[in-house]
């Protein structure tokens, strides 16, 4: 898909008829839209989720307010997206319209139609055409909202990553198929009939049905938990934002700040050398309990007593041969039977055979190497203790460190500080409350998910015994098996995804970072940056955006890719344009430069959506030869300019006002610069 | 172990086919039916385990 151009027509801030005309060429395949917070870049980003899928992202305020506040008190009461779009050479408008009023249930609210010789044949099926442009799931992995990329790879959602990559690599199907066979599976199990034999089947399936719901219910209060982690945690960030930017308390809270990333670095510390111990236990441990046994054996071995048995002087072999030929070492004929032969025989009770002689030996060898390794192994473990006592002991200088720089704050009694201080340690402790339920719940969950498994195995296997719910039986275990079967595949297409995703991460981090990151994402999606030597690397904020970027790239790359794919389980990959809201929020100055400069690389057609602080001259300077069309969104207001500045911006040499004071009405204007 | 793996995937591969068109029928036709689509896979899954020997489950 290209995009060509989008109409709003009273959709949100954008009051009136709006448009932008898209770049579509592929040398100059970057859109710039420039606007200050507030203007309208997110709500660009919404109206094309919207027109194409009815939908927002999960972060737009107010949904429902669609139509322009301005234009409902004016009468009107339709606001509408249209977007026309190129698809495998074929050029179509979506049209979607929000009405209110007496026609708001009569109206038509979502239509696609092919432009054919300038006339517009409608498709039957809307919502399916633009499914097979992008499906829905992938969409918003190409509508890409900078501002929280950080949140997106953040380490508490691994959840997000694992959906994108399945999103993209096309897994609705199988993810669906999966999720019916288990409905499915389970209305059989409620279809048992009531039979004598059956009763002890009603009754585990009636605790089937308990813990589904003790489940269902435990799933929810964790989603309701999370939003609220999320939302104590944006409300620490605020918090810690404010002192940070307040005179009084900005050393402070930088100290602060230093020593809560050093606590992550000490924490990780003190659990590696922790796991260094276990590991050592695991592997030594046989040392240490070796050591009196060894002495025993050894002492056995050697002991006077066995001296002449083991081993015996006498070689079995040996003593057989000279039996077998009958005559003595000294020469002395051996009559079979006869006393000297017998006595000759009776040295085979003491003699050792091959076999024997190589198991001592063996004992030996092992006992000795046991002996070695003891006299060796403390070493390791006596490192290890000493890194876990120095990692404790610096995490309890940064705790009392820490604890000092609250003390000062909450002592500091003006611009609020003190307040807040005390406000952040009151969120600081819901949040440790948060985890607790968290945590307690997903065990809970765990173990009723346990519990049914069992139960339901028990149930199949009853009914499997009884003839009239044998069938029963079997159809569910057909669902299982499919459902397995399913499952497993999943996972390996996973993998596969996974590793082109780590690759494509890989490149485009190198092109972007100065520093020399690489990046580890674990099967159960733990995303990090390690050094040279394979060290996890804390991320700063503007690394794990970059690493965002990163990732939503290579998931661009990866969908392209998939285009063609021909696997009937997985929906082939899409060719998309790539907007992108705010990429550079969290980025210094360099990474800013080089990620520009790898933007126009990363799909064949790039809307961009800054604000002034984001694009910057240097910025703009690597965007430059690639830039097909530029546009700034400017802030109409009805009120009079009173004490405030004009705010204006310099665009090819000429200014531009970013607000209009005084003006006829309130929202947001689309005016396009010329490109040179 | 990968062998009998390998074969009961071979065994469900026209199962699954048909399951997974089904799937596809109704992701790009009806997105949100849920109902219809499970009483349809039902229908799979009991015309694969007819009244008989267990041996004729897909």
């Amino acid at each position: 898909m290209i995009l060509e151009e989008i109409r709003l027509k009273d959709f949100r801030c954008f009051h009136g008829d709006s448009a932008i005309k898209f770049s579509t060429d592929p040398d100059r395949n970057v859109t710039l839209i420039y606007a200050e917070n507030g203007v309208g870049k997110t709500t660009l980003l919404n109206a094309l989720l919207w027109c194409f899928y009815g939908e927002t992202t999960e972060r737009f305020e107010k949904k429902e307010d669609i139509l322009n506040y301005d234009a409902k008190k004016e009468g009107r009461t339709t606001a509408s997206v249209e977007v026309l779009f190129e698809h495998n050479g074929g050029d179509y408008i979506a049209k979607r319209f929000f009405v209110t009023g007496p026609r708001a249930n009569t109206s038509r609210t979502f239509l696609v139609a092919r432009i054919d010789q300038g006339s517009q044949v409608e498709l039957p099926t809307p919502d399916t055409f633009i499914n097979t442009v992008i499906p829905r799931d992938m969409a918003s992995h190409f509508l890409f909202d900078g501002e929280h990329a950080e949140v997106f790879l953040g380490e508490s959602n691994r959840g997000s990553i694992r959906s994108a990559v399945r999103d993209i690599l096309g897994c609705s199907l199988i993810e669906t198929a999966i999720n019916d066979l288990q409905a499915v599976s389970n209305q059989f199990r409620k279809q048992i009939p009531s039979t004598p034999a059956t009763t002890r089947i009603a009754e585990l399936s009636s605790r089937i049905d308990a813990l589904t719901t003790q489940i269902e219910q435990a799933d929810e209060d964790v989603k309701h938990l999370d939003k609220q982690h999320a939302l104590t945690k944006e409300q620490i960030d605020d918090i810690e934002e404010k002192l940070r930017n307040t005179s009084a308390a900005k050393e402070l809270q930088r100290a602060r700040d230093r020593l809560n990333e050093q606590s992550k670095r000490t924490e990780k510390r003190q659990k590696e050398s922790a796991d260094e111990v276990y590991r050592w236990l695991g592997e030594n441990g046989r040392f240490i309990v070796s050591k009196k046994i060894t002495e025993e054996t050894f002492g056995f071995l050697d002991d006077k007593k066995h001296r002449g048995r083991i081993p015996s002087p006498y070689n079995e072999e040996f003593v057989k041969d000279i039996l077998a030929e009958e005559t003595c070492i000294c020469g002395a004929h051996l009559e079979p039977g006869s006393r000297s032969a017998q006595k000759v025989a009776s040295l085979l009770n003491k003699a050792a055979n091959q076999v024997v002689r190589d198991r001592i030996a063996k004992v030996r060898a092992r006992l000795s190497s046991l002996k070695s390794e003891r006299a060796k192994a403390p070493n390791r473990l006596t490192k290890a203790k000493e890194r876990h006592a120095e990692a404790n002991e610096e995490m309890a200088s940064i705790e009392a460190q820490l604890g000092e720089i609250h003390d000062k704050l909450k002592g500091i009694n003006f611009e609020d500080i003190a307040e807040r201080e005390e406000r952040r340690t009151e969120l600081r402790n819901e949040l440790s409350g948060i985890d607790r339920q968290i945590g307690s719940l997903k065990t809970g969950i765990d173990d009723a998910e346990k519990q049914k498994s069992e139960i339901d195995q028990e149930i199949n296997d009853l009914a499997q015994q009884d003839q009239q719910t044998a069938i029963y039986g079997r159809r569910r275990t057909l669902c299982e098996s499919l459902k397995g079967t399913l499952e497993l595949q999943l996972v390996e297409e996973e993998e596969r995804a996974r590793s082109v995703l780590r690759a494509g991460i890989r490149r485009i981090l190198e092109a972007t970072s100065h520093k020399a990151l690489t990046l580890r994402m674990t099967n159960d999606y733990v995303i990090s940056l390690v050094n040279s030597d394979g060290m996890a690397l804390p991320k700063s904020s503007g690394e794990n955006q970059l690493l965002g970027l990163a990732f939503t790239a290579a998931l661009v790359e990866f969908a392209k890719v998939r285009e063609n794919a021909q696997d009937y389980k997985l929906l082939p990959g899409t060719i998309a344009p790539l907007v992108l809201d705010s990429p550079f929020g969290q980025l210094d100055e360099a990474y800013r430069t080089t990620t520009a400069q790898f933007i126009p690389k990363m799909a064949r057609q790039v809307v961009l959506l800054l604000s002034q602080s984001q694009g910057s001259q240097e910025v703009i300077e690597a965007l430059q030869d690639r830039v097909g069309a530029e546009f700034l969104l400017v802030r109409h207001n009805r009120e009079p300019i009173g004490e405030r500045k004009q705010e204006s911006r310099y665009l090819k040499g000429e200014e531009f006002k970013t607000a209009i004071f005084d003006s006829a009405f309130d929202g947001t204007e689309v005016l396009e610069i010329a490109v040179q | 172990m990968a062998d009998s793996e390998d074969t009961v995937n071979a065994k469900h591969e026209p199962i699954i086919k048909e399951i997974i068109g089904l799937e596809r029928e109704y992701f790009f036709g009806k997105r949100h039916v849920k109902t219809e689509r499970q009483r349809k896979l039902r229908e799979i899954i009991e015309r694969h385990t007819k009244a008989g020997g267990a041996e004729d489950d897909s």
